[in-house]
């Protein structure tokens, strides 16, 4: 490695240090001359300095809010590519049939009225605007929207301003006809001119009576500054809705007999407009096309959870495990789980983000049941369901569990224990989906197969199911955003539990709050001057007074009176002396205290070990 | 949950293997429930907006286009497919800047620079080198601001900047030792020496 190379590697490590602690040491080997030049830089990192006293709660919430406005308003639109805006309302998820069932309608509805309606005919697939067909028996007759509610065109980011459209004498009474609204560019429009429309006038709140805006215009001395409009992007305001039921067919695949239209559509708006006179005209050029996927159930079926493999007991369930089929109502056995958008009405806000991809997945590549319903249910019926009293001991099938390991995922943690839904979880905890007992393939989920337990969210298998309405990640405030279509299935199973299993959910989160703290680093080990541990805390903020650190021969660093460790952050523990700060604890000795391959220890004040770690 | 509380994980900034694959799966979550960014929009927020403010030198500016990067980051979070999280969202970040300075930038001649108060071989404080340097760095080419700003305000390893910008992480480590040697002797040559 030449001089530049090592150099250049050195100062990369010493800012990194310097970021943590502006007072570290530089690496023996690094140029003088830079040290003192990179200590001063980083001391003007922004970072260090003024995000950190910028970003208030209020600042860091105003960002969030807005991302998450504008990316929802942005999901549904198409911003960049057509330049047309949808109702910022809508919901954001790109494959809630119903949304774009409604913008497709919106926009067909646009397009009639635009162009068609005056002479009364409904387009045809000649004119581009298509409604397909669904496989199988039916087809899907366009229905007019039954609502429609504000179609309107503003050129986007304009502002509407009171203006004379004929020349008024000084005297004049003013009526409506003599005035009209025109779009401005912000920058360029009169400052005292009356603004128009309702949804403006909060800006000039002494307009709330909106036929004294509409009335008083003085306009007199902005008219030499009047410019036209260049040619403006609309924004569509439009909503409606649509009905379509098709007739499913039951000797057909009840997956292919249900269908809901993805449109694809790529429309452009052009508004022309000139100030005075108000001409606008717009021009649309609409193009659809449509796939189908089955995402809405069949009138009088219900959509049964089973599974499509074999999952051994105590596996965590994640989606592509399940599936749905369509049963006819009447034909459901007792006690299925339903799951689905159409008929579950517990669970019908979580059927689609959870439960699609499975379907999907069912679609593509699995044996259809065909009509099989009374077979489907006796088989089901003959399994022998799990005994509810064996679960009530916890302390038993925790035990189980952790003997046989989690057989999905990479995680080899066990996990923490089993409660019942309708208890709060452990910050930093997750309730994982898991199966209570072997469950062949293609049988109809029942509650009593599946159970909750708590993972540490951190450690939890990525795709598991979640479930539980107690989650409080993060203070709580997302909690019940993460409550998968599953949750009714535990709901029942919270019915059903034992007052058992709720003293050992006590115990449970007990346990799991000491082990948010864990040991996760050690560097610079045998060198007294960049040693450090690292602690860091998964959990809540939480009081360090009187916890100890140790190393195997016996040197104990005992954290001071009062000492906390954040939530959700980090804690060195420097070997040197030197100044504390909020993420740094200095221990003081005079040399280097780890060595590789030994084993350090954290306990709590009552000596109760919390978590180890091998120097690397 | 504090202020200090929130910041004190991102001012921790050695890459923790563990933080990578947490990250990572919290990204993965996010997906599915755009709720789920909230821990990493916490972790980075502080990051982005000081690359942000380094760029722009104005905290509205840095504001927005801290909003503008996260609006396109909860866009876009379906494109993301693995690797360093901090580099996928600081590329986001740095598109959103570069976006914003297309067509704006202004060119600020070598002589705007005030340092007719400063006397030679003075002694400054924090505020009057944060002036000084910030000046200093104003000077330097776009590219040059852009790398300075990711590893001294972003926070970002070298590796990480390699992803952002496309670029060998050896290369950006000399890149930035360089940078730093000429900033260094712009320094001296304006205060008369190091303090």
């Amino acid at each position: 490695m030449n001089d530049e190379r090592r150099q250049a590697d050195l100062l990369e490590k010493f800012m990194i240090q310097l970021r943590q602690n502006i007072h570290v040491e530089p690496p023996s080997e690094l140029e003088d001359e830079m040290v003192e030049f990179a200590r001063k830089l980083a001391k003007q990192s922004y970072l260090r300095r003024d995000a950190r006293a910028t970003l208030d709660n209020q600042i860091q919430a105003r960002i969030w809010q807005k991302a998450l406005q504008d990316s929802q308003l942005l999901q549904v639109n198409v911003d960049e590519e057509n330049e047309m805006f949808l109702s910022p309302t809508m919901p954001k998820r790109k494959q809630y049939p119903l949304t774009l069932i409604a913008v497709a309608v919106a926009l067909i509805l646009f397009g009639v009225i635009a162009f068609v309606i005056s002479n009364g005919q409904l387009p045809n697939d000649d004119n581009s605007i298509f409604i397909g067909a669904n496989q199988g028996d039916t087809t899907p007759t366009p229905v007019l929207p039954t609502e429609t509610t504000g179609l309107q065109i503003i050129p986007e980011g304009y502002v509407p301003i009171v203006m004379s459209l004929i020349e008024l004498e000084s005297g004049t009474q003013l009526t409506e006809g003599m005035l009209t609204i025109a779009y401005w560019n912000p920058m360029s429009a009169p400052r005292s001119g009356l603004v128009g429309e309702e949804g403006l006038l909060s800006a000039v709140g002494e307009y709330i009576n909106r036929d004294l805006s509409a009335y008083s215009a003085v306009l007199g001395d902005y008219l030499a500054e009047v410019i036209p409009i260049p040619r403006a992007t609309a924004t569509i305001t439009a909503s409606a809705t649509w009905t379509h039921t098709p007739t499913p067919n039951p000797t057909d695949s009840p997956l292919l007999t249900s269908t809901a239209i993805i449109v694809d559509a790529t429309q452009r708006a052009e508004v022309t407009a000139t100030p005075i006179g108000q001409t606008m005209m717009s021009t649309f050029t609409p193009t659809f096309s449509a796939t189908f996927v089955p995402t809405s159930t069949p009138l009088a079926y219900e959509e049964v959870v089973v599974t499509v493999m074999d999952i051994p007991l105590g596996t965590q369930i994640t989606e592509d495990m399940l599936a749905l089929i369509f049963i006819e109502a009447g034909s459901v056995p007792e006690g299925a789980l339903i799951g689905g958008n159409g008929m579950a009405q517990l669970i019908d806000q979580y059927a689609i983000q959870n439960l699609l991809p499975a379907m999907m997945m069912r679609e593509e590549t699995l044996p259809l049941y065909i009509g099989d319903a009374d077979a489907l249910a006796s088989a089901i019926n003959n399994l022998d369901p799990i005994d509810l009293t064996a679960t009530a001991d916890a302390s038993a099938l925790q035990a189980t569990q952790e003997a046989q390991g989690t057989p999905i995922a990479s995680s080899t943690l066990a996990p923490i224990s089993i409660m019942p839904i309708g208890d709060s979880v452990p910050t930093g905890f997750a309730e994982i989906v898991v199966s209570t007992m072997d469950i062949p393939n293609g049988t109809r989920i029942t509650s009593d197969m599946l159970t909750l337990v708590q993972w540490d969210v951190n450690t939890a298998p990525f795709g598991a199911l979640v479930g539980g309405m107690g989650r409080a990640l993060f203070d709580g405030r997302y909690a019940n955003r993460d409550i998968p279509a599953f949750t009714a299935v535990l709901t029942v199973f919270a019915d059903e539990a034992s007052p058992l299993e709720i003293t050992a959910t006590a115990v449970a989160i007990e346990a799991s709050t000491t082990s948010d703290i864990q040991i996760v680093n050690v560097t610079g080990a045998g060198d007294l001057q960049i040693e450090e541990a690292v602690i860091r805390n998964y959990g809540n903020t939480l009081d360090l007074s009187g916890w100890s650190l140790s190393d195997a021969d016996g040197n104990i660093f005992t954290f001071p009176e009062g000492r906390l460790i954040f939530s959700n952050a980090a804690l060195s523990i420097v070997s040197r002396d030197g100044q504390d700060s909020p993420i740094i604890i200095h221990w003081g000795v005079d040399s280097a205290i780890y060595e590789s391959g030994e084993t350090l220890t954290l306990r709590d004040a009552d000596g109760n070990l919390i978590s180890t770690y091998q120097v690397p | 949950m504090s202020v200090l509380a929130i910041l004190i994980p991102a001012l921790h900034l050695s890459r923790d293997p563990d933080d990578d694959l947490t990250e990572q799966r919290l990204l993965r979550r996010a997906q599915d429930d755009n709720a789920q960014f909230a821990p990493l929009y916490e972790r980075y927020l502080p990051r982005i907006y000081a690359y942000c403010l380094r760029r722009t030198e104005n905290h509205h500016e840095a504001e927005d286009l801290c909003s503008q990067v996260f609006v396109r980051v909860l866009k876009g979070l379906n494109t993301y497919n693995g690797g360093m999280v901090s580099a996928w969202l600081f590329r986001i970040a740095h598109n959103v800047v570069a976006n914003h300075f297309r067509g704006k930038r202004k060119v600020i001649p070598i002589d705007h620079i005030q340092i007719a108060d400063v006397g030679i071989n003075h002694a400054f404080d924090d505020a009057e080198d944060k002036r000084i340097l910030g000046e200093l760095i104003r000077e330097l080419p776009e590219a040059k601001r852009d790398l300075l700003a990711l590893m001294l305000d972003g926070g970002l390893t070298s590796d990480e900047v390699g992803d952002v910008l496309g670029k060998s992480a050896g290369a950006i480590r000399v890149e930035f030792h360089r940078l730093v040697k000429q900033l260094r002797k712009r320094y001296i040559q304006v205060t008369g020496g190091l303090t």
